[in-house]
């Protein structure tokens, strides 16, 4: 299986954990955010039509107080001359660019005078016309605002108003009249009003009464001709996806009012900017977290890689010992390096310990060796051989002969290095043979083994040098004396004693002996052969086994002396 | 090769974010072109259609460009389809008096699609045709003489096409009402939109025959002029007429002229671009639509119906 790099972890790890938490951040405040932008978008709305309906009030209020201030002088002036309500009209319209016409009307709706005169069609009557009639019959001083309609008092000029009129008495030639004050509001200014707001992608307000007549609508031509439905202007539109929601205000003093059609969409507008623009900070913010994010790996991985490649050149050169990891950059990798130091200079000590002991083992087994050809043993045996089938016994040569034999066989033993405890005790005996027979037998021997032990495994010739000591040193010059060899097991190490009741060995030498064991036998202290057969077999034994293994002496002058081997089991 | 995909990865997410941020480029579209051929640009009938064809275009966000012929630049009336489909128009929305020439022009561009204003163009099988109502129109016409004229009377015609074939359903329908009721056509002559044209021929024409009792004139100018030669010659006769203009609106106040029949001209030109832009956007739209006219007498010149068709808000 492929294994995924740091770098890679490392990168995809604070990218998804950067763009989970600024995902978490982002629906959370963009719920929030849309409720406020759509109750913002849908005040704002409402606030541009409270804005129109004033507006569309004003113009309607300073109609009205036109109306009140001329009547107001109609009723005041006892005897009215066309000249005088013509120029009173004039002064009360002021600057009013709205105001197209302001007229005092007989019963019939005839002109009797006011502003402009100029272009009236003689004798024209209004009655009979629609919104002229619902003046006439409203109340005396109440103002009523007609449909739109066109005006056709002026002859060649057919301009589209709304007429405010009010009903009003007046006198004229001293004789009393009931009439109708009337002017006539353009369109223009509702126009204007309508335009200067815009509700979103559904266009501008529109202006209608109570009962849904239009007065304004920026499609009024259209509708006018049936080129479009009152009823599209107003509802949803079969098809249309978008929720459409109607606004209305009442204008003031009028039974008008604004009415504005929005589109869900246009008051969500703003939460979707926001929305939209979010998401772009998401996207950025990510770019840049996985910009970072990968320089911060290159940043981290560069050195592990340099570490990596440079314990690759120390494998493959590691007894170079000039070659070592720079302990340098962050200090996690220092300390790595650091340790990877002390770890490599442990690793090529231990390697060389290793050479050494297996330099210190070589020797030992060359030393074995050569002790076991020792040629003065050979010669002395071959002597004595002789000597015996002089003296004519034969039995005793043949069982020299024989013991020498063993002696070489096991002691080649196909060139092991190690040779079982049986093979061990069996050279020991051999040995012991020649030798008995070498001093005549001056003393006696005994070998006892466990027998659950006879199977494991010791270093080859380790008993014959401590065997050669116990003759030599302990009891050549005591006839009668006795050698024990035992093998027995204790716990989990085997324990050899080679015991002889010879003279002992004096208590300086022995604290000697004892300390030079003790001391794995670097403290050499060479004075005689028994020193080195002691210290030989005691070094060859810790090298094998460790410290905690080896030899033990102990003696008492004339009494004994016991050799103790421990060594660990080993089978074979 | 963690470098490859980290840089691969950085490409993809630059390639997300373009795309995020770049919608309205990719969503632009060029907007729907369409050519408005029209036999004349003077008159209440053709300035209404170009004056509708442009209100349709601007509601609807369509790219509008009109083509008149025009004698000065010699650019003959068979030259402007062409001339249109060369300028990259989407759809053609023509409008003629019937000119047999225009007609052959457009039958080599039958893969533009046609919508037809009138019924001189239904025999190239345009997408959608918005008609007027002609058969109801010389109806009316002959209803307005009704009552007013006596038996055995005979009325003067003012057309606006050269020659009556008999396939022009208002003028047949005309001369059926005015058959019915026994008065005849004394003579029919062209007078096209010319006010001043149609003032000498009728002044003509009464000179010629006193006994004259009526006038039909197919056009707004045209039965201006007419109301003037009888006012000229302070002769009583009842007048038909056809559209408005403010000096007709004045001759119907006065009764100069005792009726006139407006077509929706407007609605016209406003919905042959509509059906054109409709027709585009893939949307099914009228193989035909009929647009009523409306008599305008003295009697309802204000009422509600009828002045917003003949005092069009602007």
């Amino acid at each position: 299986m492929k294994r995924l790099s740091i770098r890679w972890v490392l990168t995809l790890t604070m990218v998804g954990v950067a763009l989970a938490a600024m995902l978490v951040i982002a629906s959370v405040y963009s719920a929030q955010a849309t409720t406020l932008f759509n109750q913002m978008g849908m005040s704002s709305m409402l606030q541009d039509m409270q804005l129109v309906s004033e507006r569309i009030g004003d113009v309607c209020r300073r109609m009205s107080s036109v109306l009140q201030e001329t009547a107001a002088y109609l009723e005041k002036e006892e005897n009215l001359t066309a000249d005088g309500l013509a120029a009173r009209a004039y002064s009360t319209m002021g600057g009013a660019e709205d105001v197209s016409a302001l007229l005092l009307l007989d019963e019939y709706g005839r002109p009797v005078a006011g502003y402009p005169a100029e272009g009236l069609k003689p004798d024209y009557s209004l009655t009979g016309m629609d919104w002229f009639e619902d003046a006439r019959a409203a109340e005396m001083d109440r103002v009523v605002f007609s449909r739109p309609h066109v005006q056709s008092l002026y002859g060649n000029n057919y301009p589209w108003v709304i007429s405010v009129t009010r009903r009003v008495r007046y006198t004229m030639d001293g004789e009393q009249y009931v009439g109708m004050l009337m002017a006539d509001l353009k369109l223009t200014p509702l126009h204007e009003i309508c335009q200067s707001v815009t509700l979103g992608s559904s266009g501008n307000p529109f202006i209608l009464t109570q009962e849904d007549e239009i007065i304004y609508h920026p499609d009024q031509k259209l509708l006018a001709l049936e080129l479009i439905s009152q009823e599209s202007i107003m509802m949803q539109e079969e098809g249309e996806k978008d929720r459409r929601m109607v606004l209305s205000q009442d204008i003031e003093g009028t039974d008008w009012r604004v009415v504005g059609t929005v589109l869900a969409s246009d008051i969500e507008e703003n939460s979707r900017v926001f929305r939209s623009r979010m998401v772009g900070v998401v996207c950025v913010v990510a770019l840049l977290v996985l910009m970072v994010a990968v320089w911060l790996s290159i940043q981290l991985v560069k050195p592990l890689n340099e570490i990596q490649a440079s314990m690759q050149r120390i494998e493959r050169n590691l007894d170079d010992n000039r070659m070592s990891l720079p302990e340098e950059g962050f200090a996690e990798y220092a300390a790595l390096s650091h340790s990877y130091n002390v770890m490599l200079h442990k690793i090529r000590g231990l390697m060389r310990e290793t050479v050494d002991r297996q330099e210190q083992l070589r020797r030992m087994e060359l030393g074995a060796l050569q002790e076991q050809i020792n040629p003065h043993f050979l010669y002395n045996t071959l002597d004595s051989i002789v000597r015996v089938m002089e003296q004519g016994r034969t039995s005793d040569a043949i069982e020299m002969v024989q013991a020498l034999a063993k002696l070489f066989r096991l002691s080649i033993n196909n060139g092991d290095y190690f040779l079982t405890i049986e093979q061990e005790m069996d050279y020991a005996r051999s040995y012991l043979t020649i030798q008995q027979v070498r001093y005549r037998k001056s003393f006696s021997y005994a070998l006892h083994v466990d027998e659950r032990i006879k199977n494991l495994l010791c270093p080859k010739l380790m008993l014959q040098p401590l065997v050669e000591n116990a003759i030599k040193h302990g009891m050549s010059d005591m006839p009668g004396c006795t050698l024990t060899i035992c093998a027995r097991q204790e716990g989990y190490n085997i324990v050899f004693t080679i015991e002889d009741d010879g003279l002992g060995i004096p208590p300086e030498r022995l604290e000697q002996l004892q300390r030079m064991l003790r001391s794995d036998g670097n403290a050499l202290e060479e004075r005689s052969g028994f020193g080195i057969g002691l210290r030989n077999t005691n070094r060859r034994i810790k090298l094998l086994y460790g410290p905690q293994y080896g030899l033990t002496i102990e003696s008492e002058v004339e009494e004994r002396t016991c050799i103790t081997i421990t060594l660990p089991k080993r089978q074979r | 090769m963690h470098h490859h995909h980290i840089a691969k990865a950085t490409a993809l997410m630059l390639c997300a974010l373009l795309l995020l941020f770049a919608p309205g480029c990719a969503h632009k579209e060029r907007a729907l072109h369409v050519a408005l051929i029209v036999s004349s640009d003077t008159g209440y009938y053709w300035e209404n259609i170009m004056d509708g064809a442009d209100a349709a275009a601007q509601r609807l966000g369509v790219s509008l460009r009109c083509y008149v012929p025009d004698e000065e630049s010699d650019l003959a009336l068979d030259t402007l389809p062409a001339l249109a489909v060369a300028d990259g128009a989407d759809a053609l929305v023509v409008a003629s008096s019937g000119e047999e020439a225009l007609v052959e022009a457009l039958r080599p561009l039958e893969n533009v699609p046609l919508v037809a204003l009138g019924d001189a163009l239904t025999e190239l099988t345009p997408v959608s045709a918005v008609l007027n109502d002609d058969s109801k129109m010389g109806e009316n016409m002959a209803l307005a003489l009704s009552g007013r004229v006596e038996k055995g009377s005979s009325a003067l015609l003012l057309t606006d096409t050269p020659e009556f074939d008999g396939a022009e359903q208002r003028e047949a329908q005309l001369r059926s009402g005015l058959f019915s009721q026994r008065v005849s056509v004394s003579k029919r002559i062209y007078a096209g939109n010319n006010r001043e044209w149609a003032y000498r021929q009728t002044l003509q024409q009464l000179y010629l025959n006193p006994s004259l009792n009526a006038v039909v004139a197919f056009s707004a100018e045209s039965t201006v002029g007419a109301a003037q030669a009888v006012e000229y010659l302070n002769r009583n006769l009842i007048i038909v007429g056809t559209d408005v203009v403010p000096d007709l609106v004045e001759c119907i106040e006065t009764e100069r002229v005792t009726a006139s029949v407006v077509r929706n001209s407007f609605g016209m030109g406003y919905l042959g671009v509509e059906y054109a832009a409709a027709y585009l956007a893939g949307e099914q739209t009228p193989e035909r639509r009929t647009l009523s006219s409306v008599v305008v007498t003295r009697d309802n010149l204000y009422t509600p119906d009828v002045e917003k068709v003949v005092f069009p808000y602007e």
